[in-house]
């Protein structure tokens, strides 16, 4: 695999839309270091800039999906902005927000809607987690392996012990009404 | 909604649908408005679940990049890095101002250091200057005051010549040759010694004066050769005279002749005697041909004149008789009035005088 022709922000991202591994690769070790920098720089540990960072980078992934999504500015940019943002809105939740963070990029606002997009998938995903966690067990691994792996009732019939494909079925319903049950408490509350 | 709806929803989701399930979810959702709110919910979930899948799998990726990252070492090891940087940055100015303060206090003490180093040596060379030179001063005087010769030579006015006339320390020479004098030596020319004296009588009309060794070392001289004649010598007599005229010449022999019974003024106390005159003869005795003393030269005269005028022995008597007289206690040791030389020849005669005639010098004040 040659990298030329991963050269332009553009090649990347359409890359990235792709799932290339590669490109993702590329994208993440080239830019860590400045986020690093600058969560450091900061009042932030390693590990918080590794977190901010990872959810960034996330939120570009998802958003090289939409086909709306242009990038108008450099990857770079885009990542220090969210990121920045991302990290202003921790600081306030720890309660250490100073007013101002220093800064080393030039950084993008955001629109409104764009950050209320980012949010409203990061609540989705927080919250499922949480429920699947509080499920327990067998349902959080049925319907892991149903939702997530993509098994099908067979193969989870035959992993979970069950004598058919329909009685799996079964137990994979009443989990989900369980969970829409915890989820939906959850999901409402915030 | 029961199980078998959800199976529906399921399926529709999946596109799995026949025409008959279709129609009966569709039956279901227009009539049923808790299950369209509860497909709605379940939606929601089924979306959530998917953001879930996609998330949990990137995540997986970027967590396994993020530990190649670190294995290559592209990951600082320790944030603390930064903190150092922050608070760097935010003493920076304080810093540099202390760290400025600290140079220039080191190199202004260096400089200063440096500065008073340089008077102190300038003040040991100045003093190592002035104690050279007082050192100097010190060597020269030593010189000066070990090598009296020089000093006598420089210094000493006038050079006469006297002679002895008591074995006991009394010498004669002429009184213009001490009238001034601060200081007198006689000094020996066979063995160079030299004795301070000091003048007890001084007659100017007879223009002589007697001295007397001070040095507590003089013993005597000695008993006298030469006899110091008591009377008037005779005109035409052969006289001859010794001098020193010169400290580094030795003795001088002149002779000559009774030429006057008074010298050319009309001094009667003198002779006129034919010898060649030289500066520093003033107090040679004159002696006759059988070694009598009869004259004491008295050069008082411009160095035109070519004669010398010698003072009358009997007048020397005169004034040793007064002084006998007036200081008994100084009395004049006459021990011979013998004459012991007339039997010698002249070279002889004057080996025997010579010891007993010396060079005179003398010191006036202010030179």
């Amino acid at each position: 695999m040659s990298k030329e022709n991963y050269r332009t922000d553009e090649q990347l991202l359409l890359a990235l839309r792709n799932e290339d591994e590669k490109a993702l690769s590329i994208v993440y070790k080239t830019h860590f270091p400045m986020i690093l920098h600058f969560i450091g720089n900061n009042n932030g540990t390693e590990s918080e800039a590794k977190d901010i960072y990872q959810e960034a980078v996330m939120v570009l992934y998802e958003n090289s999906k939409e086909e709306e999504f242009i990038l108008t500015c450099k990857i770079k940019t885009y990542l220090y902005s969210v990121c920045r943002r991302l990290w202003l809105k921790r600081l306030a939740e720890k309660g250490r927000f100073v007013g101002k963070v220093e800064d080393f990029e030039s950084f993008i606002a955001f629109e409104k809607d764009e950050t209320e997009n980012m949010e409203e998938k990061e609540v989705q995903y927080s919250v499922m987690a949480s429920s699947l966690s509080k499920l327990g067990e067998p349902c959080k691994t049925i319907l892991e392996d149903f939702f997530v792996q993509g098994l099908s009732m067979l193969q989870i019939a035959e992993k979970m012990g069950y004598t058919n494909a329909d009685n799996a079925k079964n137990q994979k319903y009443k989990c989900l009404m369980r969970l829409k049950k915890i989820f939906f408490i959850d999901y409402k509350g915030l | 909604m029961n199980a078998e709806l959800y199976e529906l929803v399921e399926k529709h989701l999946q596109g799995d649908l026949t025409n008959d399930e279709k129609l009966k979810l569709e039956y279901n959702l227009n009539n049923d408005s808790n299950f369209s709110k509860e497909v709605e919910d379940y939606l929601l979930l089924h979306k959530s679940f998917k953001i879930y899948k996609k998330r949990n799998s990137l995540l997986n990726q970027m967590e396994s990049i993020h530990a190649e990252m670190k294995k290559a070492g592209m990951v600082p090891a320790k944030s603390r890095v930064y903190k150092m940087q922050v608070l760097g940055k935010k003493f920076f100015p304080t810093i540099a101002v202390a760290a400025s303060v600290a140079i220039f206090t080191v190199l202004s003490t260096f400089y200063i250091r440096t500065y008073i180093r340089s008077l102190e040596n300038k003040q040991t060379l100045n003093y190592i200057e002035l104690s050279n030179k007082i050192e100097d001063t010190k060597n020269k005087i030593k010189e000066v005051v070990s090598d009296k010769s020089l000093i006598i030579e420089r210094q000493a006015s006038s050079i006469a010549t006297g002679f002895v006339i008591a074995s006991n320390g009394y010498l004669v020479t002429n009184y213009h040759v001490t009238k001034n004098a601060d200081s007198v030596y006689i000094e020996s020319m066979t063995d160079h010694k030299r004795f301070k004296v000091e003048v007890v009588h001084s007659d100017q009309r007879l223009d002589l004066s007697i001295l007397k060794i001070t040095d507590k070392d003089f013993k005597t001289f000695g008993r006298l050769p030469y006899n110091i004649l008591n009377k008037e010598s005779d005109l035409g007599e052969s006289v001859y005279t010794l001098a020193y005229p010169r400290s580094n010449m030795g003795m001088i022999f002149g002779e000559g002749s009774i030429s006057a019974k008074s010298d050319w003024v009309g001094d009667t106390v003198k002779y006129q005697v034919s010898i060649p005159v030289n500066p520093g003869n003033s107090g040679r005795p004159v002696f006759d041909g059988n070694g009598n003393l009869v004259g004491i030269v008295s050069r008082k005269y411009t160095d035109a004149e070519v004669a010398t005028a010698a003072v009358k022995s009997e007048y020397l008597h005169s004034v040793i008789d007064s002084i006998n007289c007036k200081e008994p206690l100084q009395k004049l040791q006459f021990i011979t009035q013998k004459n012991l030389l007339k039997f010698y020849s002249r070279p002889q005669q004057i080996k025997l005088i010579q010891p007993f005639v010396f060079s005179v010098r003398v010191y006036e004040k202010g030179k």
